[in-house]
Parts: structure tokens; C-alpha cells; sequence
């Protein structure tokens, strides 16, 4: 039966979901960035044609959009929005400052309407923003309904050509040859043999718009019927660059255009030359604009200053929008490369002696460019993950414009450093982080303007956001010349909040520790600019859980600065592989700042804490032997990492280093081994499962870990297979025993039977859990259930065997003496637990069945799934 | 094989357009995001069909519709016109010109395809 019309186009539309959104936030983006450029010309006739020209658009593309996707509200504010546009761009009203207003949080609720649609929430109420756009459009001096103000096309007059300028495209060539630009005429012709050659009419634009501005790109019809392009552009050229255009048919039309031109600016001055059009007497150059700070001030008008902002260009056909999903699995595929190529290497390393030299070199050298090979893929996909950090710099400009409305103080922006480029998913976890660290510098750090002006500061507060690539780290700085942390009032409301003790004192090494502790917010309420849901306890653990450092300097009266380290690379990272005992570890060589070698005797312990003396400083040492509680082979010396923590340095004592590697990092995602210290786990060839260890977070001393427990399973629908009202007749079973009973799980839950191999222990987990073992790319953790269920443990046999259970991506593996048989079993033959177990069996079990006078007792998956929660708690 | 040339600034409507024509058979697909490049693909050759947008960056499709009406070569590949502007200065603007057809955004599918599919099987009658 083929689907109906209405099916069709829900289908595509669907499809098509995804690029609507990121197309919206590009253009909203877009709009955000043009509105800030045009607030300087509020109250002026001055206000950028093309800016206003553009915001119009953008406004009327989004109301075509979001009306394919039936979201009415959206549809309805992007049409007001637009009607104001129109009037301002047909000059039937001026710019003030409540139209930018209203035109900003009109951008802004049209984002959250997009928003809320996406997340299938609530909508906002924008009855109140409706009706200010109205009052605006209401003002416009003329009311007439003129619908279309684009020039007016009519059919049956030649085509336009480039000389024929409207009012705004001479005003603008005018004011620009008023600056010292001047004007040209370019052709460009294209043809198929450039166009496989990559010249076209786009890469032409792109080429003209770096040197200057296009007034105007007409096409248009030569002598030889053959089709070109006219630009009209205002900028400044050096003639090798003319003549290599050349080549590309790109040239200068050196027809007499002097003479038109000199009709259109009458009172200009201009030069006798018949191209470049430029004014006789040259006005001094203006300074390049490029990445000169943006002033935000709400008091002081500067309609002189032109905001020299270059609006963000829309994607390019050139570009492919790839799905992040897709990259994510291809980092996956180079990460299983990454691991067999290891692999490989240790076992040619097994056969190495027997093989003939001649061979092994062979064989190396394919190694070797192997690895050179997978290592270039890797930065590959890892390049297509890069975006430039100044998508987020670029948010921090609203931000802040937002901010400074509100209070009168006067901010200086600065961004240093924009073209460095991060993962993808950096930038989006960082974002609010980032912007939430402004706000606190622009609430707590810039003093009022009088006051700074008492203190010898320039009026305009100072904050710079840098950021800069060094090896395979990305370094952000947020450094603001405020009043510093006022570290007096710090210390006492966290003594007040218990944060700290009285006794304990407070100096730039904790500092940012107590900033960062959950419930510390420096203004008693939060204030609507830093309420937001984001404190710095959250910033913090962005950062953590991104595998970054963060630290803190600040100095009364002159300012702040937070600087936080990030690695590049979030899926492969290069690890030191160190002995612990019997155990490996993998640590991420970022974090590791040197390893030296300490004797025991020049170990100094009190009260169970040890340490020792580092260049000339004392190193408290942890121990990974007693933290874990993994037996100690005795040595004569043993090692230490020094690392890095937001409060100073720290050693971590291991037996010794065994080699240096790339790892590939897979988070452990699951309760069962969601414990402090660890912070993912890898396989380094061998197919056994190494623990990474989360060198920020080991203690002694630990409260709860940070990582938050997952909810738990939604029992709803995969209950529904066990209870007894259910309207299938029967369901399938694996069955499994332990001892002398067995038991059963559905089948739909069971994802694979394997033999019981190579379980790596987890330190510090209950006995139940044996450990963690490697399938089918995932860690998961492996549940001895004999233990569990109060059976003494017994040895593996060949006939045990690991069932791995999964529902709702949490996957668990039971360890049971044999599993092999499936069976039918009629679930109204299903009886719930009698009344005599013990409790503890209880939650485990559904029910009970009888098969062939066998007993069958079957497992309830969600609450042996659910053991981790309870048990975490405990620990 | 039909090509047919999707000129529209917004990715996403190209999108939507070139899968409502998905199950037009022995067709393919060309894009364009301004009307000077729509105008350079159709020089380079062999458009079948055009769907243009009006509301578009540097030059609207209004002019662009005019240069290739007024050019020998381009005039006779068939265009459908898909705008949101419903007012009638431009609807007549456009039908003066003699689009084959013009189409409200927000549009639907099923109709894009029917007219899509008749307007090339008309030209193949029409050779």
C-alpha cells in the first residue's frame, strides 16, 4: 500500500530535521554577530546597508524554514521581525536603541522557540515582544504597504548592468572613496575547463571579497554572446595580483566608467585616470580593523567609530556538513587500528628470533610505516573535528553586550588567538563554562568606571580570552585587570559554609579548589547574570572530565587569571604504561609533568601521610599500592609521577614505567567501576583490559566521587516480557546454573554467550564484581553471581561460561558455571517467589517455572542490572 | 540523465527539495547557493530543469530570472520559481517572464514532484 502524501512528508521532513537546526543556529549566529555591528549607528542616519540588508534576509530565510517545519510561533516572530527589518531598510524609521533591543531578544526567543520545538518543551510566551515589534513597525513615518522593496524588476527592460547604481550602492562607493579605497570594475568569465580546475564565480567572489568590498556582482552578456560577471569593488590591489588574476580571467574592465562615475559623485574629486576610480587627493588609509577590541559602553554614543566587524560567511558550497556521529565513528575505527596495529607489533615481537634479519627489517619497516600511516589518518579525522575556537569567542561578544546593559560598567573585549582550532566537542562541552567565567569576571572582577577611574585604571574594564595550541594541548585563558579575587571574603564564607576548616589557610594552591566547591557562590543570591545553572564547580568538571587542567593567579586590585589546559586529542591519547604490583596502568602523559626515582629512605612519614622533599619543596606522596590495595613487591627504589593538581604538585608512587603508548581511551561508563581514580579503560594488545588512571583525582581521602550516578533503568516496557498479564503466550529463555539450580534470563536481553577469559580486577569493588572484561569493543563489568547469591565461589571451568546481558545500554556479564540451553517457557506458567525467600534473593528473582519437573527460577534483569547503585552508596 | 539545477541559498531547503524529487528516476541533482553561480552552471551546460529561489544574497532571482530570459541560450530550460513572497507584484513579475511555474514556499512535496516530473517529460515530448 503506498504510504500517503502526509507520510512522505513527515518522512522528509525527518530527514531534513538536522540540517534545519544547524542551519538556524548558523543564521542566528549570524544575525547576532550582524546586530552588534549595527548597535554603534543606533540614533544615526549611518547605519550599514548591507548589514540591515543581510539581518532582513536572514530574518525572511528563517521564517521560510521554520515554516516548513510547522513551527507556527516561530513563523509568526520571524515575520514581525522581518516587517521591522523592512522599514528600517526602506528608511521609513530610524534605528534606536530599543529597536536593537528589540531586535535582540527578538534573535533570542526565536532561538529558544527553535529550541524548545527541538527538545519538545514548552514554549515561551512572547505575547509581550510581539507587541513592542509592532509598536516599532507602528512608527514608521510612512504607512504605505509597498510589499516589495527590492528594486523593482520589470521584465521587459534589459537586464541590469553594473554601472546602473541604486541610492545605497552610491552612497556606499562614495563613503568608501571618501576613506582613501578605490574603485574597481572586474570581469570575470567562466568556462568548464576552470571550473574542474576549481576557478568559478564563487572562488572569484571569495578572492575579491579579501581585498575589498563587493558594491555590486551583475551578470552579464559580451560581444561574443559569451556570458560573464561584472563586480563593482571598493578596496586597494597591487598590480601582480592583477596580473596574476589574469590567468583566471579575472580582469579589470577598463572602459570609460570615469566619466559615468563622475555623474553619480558629482562633487567628488576625482583622479583622471580611467581605472582605479579613486579621489585625487588620497584621505589618510584607515588602521586595518581586523582584530582590533570592540567597545561595549551604554553610555557614550560613538556614532564616529564605524564597527569594523566582518560578519560570518555562510557556508560555502565547498563544504560537506558531516554529522558528528559519523566522525565519532570513524575516531572509533582508527582507534581499533590503533590497537591491532599494537597488537601486530607484539606478536612479531613473539616471533621476532625466528625470524632472518633480512626478514624483520622487512617487516619493521612495514611496521613502522604502518604506524606513520594510521598516525596521519588519526590527525585526519581528528582535523575534521577542528573548529575554530572563535565560534565560542564570538557567542562571549553577546554575552557580554548582554551583561554590560544591565550594569554600566564598560567592558573591553579582546580575543587573542581566534584561529586556533579545537575538537568540536571541546568547543560545545567549553561553551558554557567559558561564558560563565566571563560573566564572573565582568559581575565580580570589573569595578564600576568611577571607581577604577580612583585607582588609575582606564575607564574601559580589560578582559582578554586567549588561546593557543603547544604539542597536543590547547591552552584558554581568561585574564581580566578587575580587583582580583578578594581571597579575605572568600575565606570566610567558606569557613562559614564548612567548606574549609578554621584552621586550614588559604593560599593561590587551593583557591580555585574552594571557588569550585559545589554550593560557594560569591554573591549571596545569584544575580540574573550568573544564575544560570553553571557555577564554577560545574566548570571545573567540564574541565576534569575533558582530561584538562585548571589553575588560578590572581593579585589584589590588578586582576585575574584562569587558565585552563586541555588535550587535543579526547579518544587517543599517548599513556605511559606503568607496574603497579601485578597491575598495569595506563596514564596520560599530559598530566604527568616528570617521573624521578626516590629512595625509600629519603621517604619522610607522619601519620600515615609520606612525602618527600622536590626541589626543595615538600611532595606529598600517594601511594597507587595502598590506594588500591594491590600487594607490594618489594623494591629498593621505586618511582614517582609528579603531577600537576589545580593546588600544587603531588607524587604518585608505581613500581616502574614499562613503556610508553598510544592508547585508546573507552570510558567506563558503567556504575559497577564508576570509582574515584579511574577514569577509563584500555586495551593495550594483549586483550586485556588496563585501567586509566585519573591522576586529578587521586586521594586518600575521598568523598564521593564526582561522576554522577546514572539514573536508573526505566522499568517499563522490558518489564513487560516477565509479568505474568502480558498478552504473549511465550517468550524465550537462556538458561544457566550456578550450583545446583538454574536459572533463566529472557533471551531478548542477552546479547551473547562467551567463555570466561582474561578478567581484569577492579581495585576497591565489591567481591561480587569480579572485574571488567573486553567485549566486542566495550569494557564491561563481569558479576560473579554465586557470590551474589551466597554460593561459595568456585574455580572456572570449561564449561563456565560469561552470558552478557544488556538493556538500555547498560551492559553487565554474568559469570555462571554453564549456560547453553534456550527454551520456550509459557509465561502463564510463571509463578511469582514464594513467600519464604530470603529478601536478598527476592529482588532478584520474577518469578518461578517449572520445565519438564525442572525448576526454573528467572532472573529480573533490571535489578541485577540496578546492583550498582546500591552497592556504590555503601562504598 | 536529467540534470536538474536546485538554486537556493538555505542548505536545508536544497535538501528538502532534492528529496521530495527522490524518486524521480534517471535524475541528478546540481546545487547552487547565489544566482551568479546558478547562472555559471547553466553556461557550463546541460540543465534540464531550474528551481529557483527568489530570496537570495548580491543579486535576487528576480534578475537572475531576467538575464536568463533574456540570454538565447538559457531560455528555453524550463523553471519553476519557489518563493515566499505570495504577494502579487511579484508573482506577476515572475509570470511576465514566462517561468513555467511558480510555486509558494513553503511548498509541498507531492506537487514539487508532479510538476517536476511533467514539466521534463514535456520536454522530452517536445524534442
Amino acid at each position: 500500500m503506498p504510504e500517503s502524501y502526509d507520510d512522505i512528508e513527515r518522512e522528509i521532513l525527518e530527514e531534513i530535521a538536522d540540517d534545519f537546526y544547524i542551519e538556524c543556529d548558523e543564521r542566528l549566529q549570524e544575525v547576532r554577530g550582524d546586530l552588534i555591528a549595527i548597535e554603534a549607528f543606533v540614533d544615526t542616519d549611518r547605519v550599514d546597508k548591507m548589514l540591515l540588508d543581510n539581518i532582513y534576509r536572514i530574518f525572511h530565510t528563517l521564517k521560510g524554514l521554520t515554516g516548513m517545519m510547522n513551527i507556527d510561533l516561530a513563523v509568526t516572530l520571524s515575520h514581525k521581525l522581518e516587517n521591522y527589518l523592512r522599514i528600517l531598510c526602506e528608511k521609513k524609521a530610524r534605528l534606536s536603541q530599543i529597536g536593537i533591543d528589540t531586535l535582540m531578544s527578538g534573535t533570542q526567543r526565536l532561538e529558544e522557540i527553535i529550541s524548545a520545538h527541538r527538545n519538545k518543551n514548552f514554549l515561551p510566551d512572547i505575547t509581550a515582544l510581539l507587541s513592542s515589534i509592532e509598536k516599532l513597525t507602528d512608527k514608521s513615518t510612512d504607512k504605505s504597504t509597498d510589499t516589495s522593496f527590492e528594486n523593482k524588476v520589470d521584465m521587459d527592460t534589459a537586464p541590469i548592468s553594473i554601472l546602473q547604481l541604486n541610492e545605497d550602492e552610491a552612497q556606499c562607493v562614495q563613503e568608501d572613496l571618501e576613506q582613501g579605497k578605490n574603485l574597481y570594475c572586474f570581469n570575470f568569465i567562466p568556462s568548464p575547463e576552470l571550473s574542474e580546475r576549481g576557478v568559478n564565480v564563487n572562488t572569484v567572489r571569495k578572492k575579491l571579497k579579501n581585498i575589498g568590498k563587493i558594491i555590486k556582482a551583475v551578470p552579464t552578456t559580451n560581444e561574443k554572446n559569451e556570458i560573464s560577471f561584472d563586480f563593482l569593488i571598493t578596496g586597494s590591489i597591487e598590480q601582480q595580483i592583477l596580473d596574476q588574476w589574469k590567468e583566471d580571467r579575472l580582469t579589470l574592465k577598463t572602459h570609460n566608467y570615469k566619466d559615468l562615475f563622475k555623474n553619480l559623485f558629482k562633487d567628488m574629486d576625482l583622479c583622471e585616470n580611467d581605472y582605479p576610480v579613486e579621489m585625487k587627493h588620497q584621505p589618510k588609509k584607515p588602521d586595518l580593523c581586523e582584530d582590533q577590541p570592540v567597545i561595549y559602553n551604554q553610555s557614550v554614543n560613538q556614532p564616529d567609530k564605524k564597527a569594523c566587524y566582518q560578519p560570518a560567511n555562510l557556508a560555502s558550497s565547498n563544504f560537506v556538513r558531516v554529522d558528528l556521529s559519523r566522525l565519532d565513528d570513524l575516531m572509533q575505527m582508527v582507534g581499533d587500528l590503533v590497537i591491532d596495529r599494537a597488537r601486530l607489533e607484539d606478536h612479531l615481537n613473539h616471533v621476532k628470533p625466528t625470524v632472518p634479519n633480512a626478514n624483520w627489517y622487512m617487516l619493521d619497516e612495514t611496521l613502522q610505516s604502518l604506524e606513520k600511516k594510521i598516525r596521519s589518518l588519526r590527525e585526519g579525522i581528528m582535523r575534521v573535528r577542528m573548529v575554530q575556537i572563535n565560534d565560542v569567542f564570538e557567542r562571549m561578544r553577546f554575552t557580554v553586550r548582554d551583561l554590560t546593559r544591565d550594569n554600566r560598567k564598560q567592558i573591553n573585549l579582546q580575543f587573542i588567538g581566534k584561529e586556533t582550532e579545537i575538537d568540536k566537542l571541546i568547543v560545545e562541552r567549553m561553551m558554557d563554562p567559558l561564558i560563565h567565567m566571563v560573566r564572573n569576571s565582568i559581575s565580580h572582577g570589573i569595578e564600576f568606571p568611577e571607581q577604577r577611574k580612583k585607582l588609575n585604571k582606564p575607564q574601559e574594564g580589560l578582559i582578554s580570552l586567549r588561546a593557543l595550541t603547544s604539542g597536543d594541548m590547547v591552552v584558554i585563558e581568561i585574564e581580566d585587570d578587575g580587583q582580583g579575587l578578594d581571597i579575605e571574603t572568600i575565606v570566610q564564607k567558606a569557613r562559614k559554609k564548612n567548606i574549609i576548616d578554621d584552621q586550614t589557610s588559604v593560599n593561590l594552591d587551593n583557591l580555585l579548589d574552594i571557588i569550585c566547591s559545589p554550593g560557594f557562590s560569591i554573591k549571596e543570591i545569584a544575580d540574573h547574570a550568573s544564575g544560570r545553572g553553571v557555577g564554577m564547580d560545574v566548570v571545573k568538571k567540564v574541565v576534569e572530565d575533558l582530561g584538562g587542567v585548571m589553575t588560578v593567579a590572581t593579585e589584589k586590585g590588578k586582576g585575574s587569571l584562569f587558565r585552563i589546559q586541555l588535550p587535543l586529542t579526547l579518544a587517543i591519547l599517548d599513556a605511559l604504561i606503568v607496574t603497579v604490583g601485578d597491575q598495569r596502568f595506563a596514564v596520560p602523559k599530559l598530566a604527568i609533568q616528570e617521573i624521578i626515582e626516590v629512595d625509600p629512605d629519603f621517604v619522610t612519614e607522619s601519620n600515615q601521610n609520606e612525602m618527600i622533599l622536590y626541589r626543595n619543596k615538600i611532595l606529598p606522596i600517594i601511594r597507587l599500592s595502598r590506594l588500591f590495595h594491590i600487594k607490594e613487591t618489594y623494591r629498593r627504589a621505586f618511582y614517582v609521577m609528579i603531577v600537576q593538581r589545580s593546588h600544587g604538585l603531588i607524587g604518585i608512587a608505581i613500581d616502574r614505567v614499562i613503556n610508553e603508548r598510544e592508547i585508546v581511551v573507552r570510558a567506563l561508563s558503567d556504575p559497577f567501576v564508576n570509582l574515584p581514580g579511574i577514569s577509563g579503560a584500555t586495551e593495550i594488545g594483549d586483550g586485556r583490559v588496563v585501567l586509566i588512571l585519573d591522576v586529578q583525582n587521586l586521594s586518600y581521602h575521598n568523598k564521593q566521587s564526582n561522576k554522577t550516578n546514572p539514573v536508573t533503568i526505566d522499568t517499563g516496557k522490558s518489564d513487560s516480557m516477565t509479568e505474568t498479564k502480558t498478552p504473549q503466550l511465550t517468550a524465550t529463555y537462556i538458561l544457566f546454573e550456578l550450583g545446583k539450580t538454574t536459572y533463566g534470563v529472557p533471551s531478548q536481553f542477552v546479547r551473547q554467550l562467551e567463555m570466561i577469559e582474561d578478567i581484569t580486577s577492579v581495585p576497591n569493588a565489591p567481591d561480587f564484581i569480579e572485574g571488567v572484561v573486553f567485549s566486542r569493543g566495550q569494557v564491561i563489568p563481569a558479576i560473579n553471581l554465586r557470590l551474589r547469591f551466597g554460593l561459595e565461589k568456585i574455580e572456572h571451568t570449561i564449561r563456565s561460561r560469561l552470558l552478557i546481558i544488556n538493556n538500555n545500554n547498560r551492559t553487565v556479564g554474568l559469570i555462571t558455571d554453564t549456560a547453553k540451553e534456550f527454551v520456550s517457557i509459557t509465561l502463564d506458567d510463571i509463578h511469582p517467589p514464594p513467600e519464604e525467600f530470603s529478601a536478598i534473593n527476592d529482588k532478584y528473582i520474577t518469578g518461578i517455572t517449572k520445565l519438564d519437573h525442572r525448576m526454573i527460577i528467572l532472573i529480573h534483569i533490571e535489578n541485577i542490572l540496578d546492583l550498582a547503585d546500591t552497592i556504590s552508596l555503601e562504598l | 540523465m536529467k540534470k536538474i539545477l536546485i538554486v537556493d541559498d538555505s542548505p536545508t531547503m536544497r535538501r528538502m527539495i532534492k528529496a521530495s524529487l527522490r524518486t524521480l528516476e534517471n535524475v541528478s541533482f546540481e546545487e547552487a547557493e547565489n544566482g551568479l553561480e546558478a547562472i555559471e552552471r547553466l553556461t557550463i551546460g546541460a540543465i534540464d530543469l531550474v528551481t529557483l529561489d527568489i530570496n537570495m544574497p548580491d543579486i535576487n532571482g528576480l534578475e537572475v530570472l531576467k538575464f536568463i530570459k533574456s540570454h538565447n541560450s538559457l531560455n528555453n530550460i524550463p523553471i519553476i520559481v519557489l518563493s515566499s513572497r505570495s504577494d502579487e507584484q511579484t508573482c506577476d513579475i515572475v509570470l511576465s517572464a514566462g517561468v513555467a511555474r511558480f510555486m509558494n514556499k513553503p511548498f509541498d512535496p507531492h506537487k514539487l514532484n508532479v510538476q517536476v516530473t511533467n514539466l521534463l517529460d514535456n520536454k522530452i515530448n517536445a524534442q
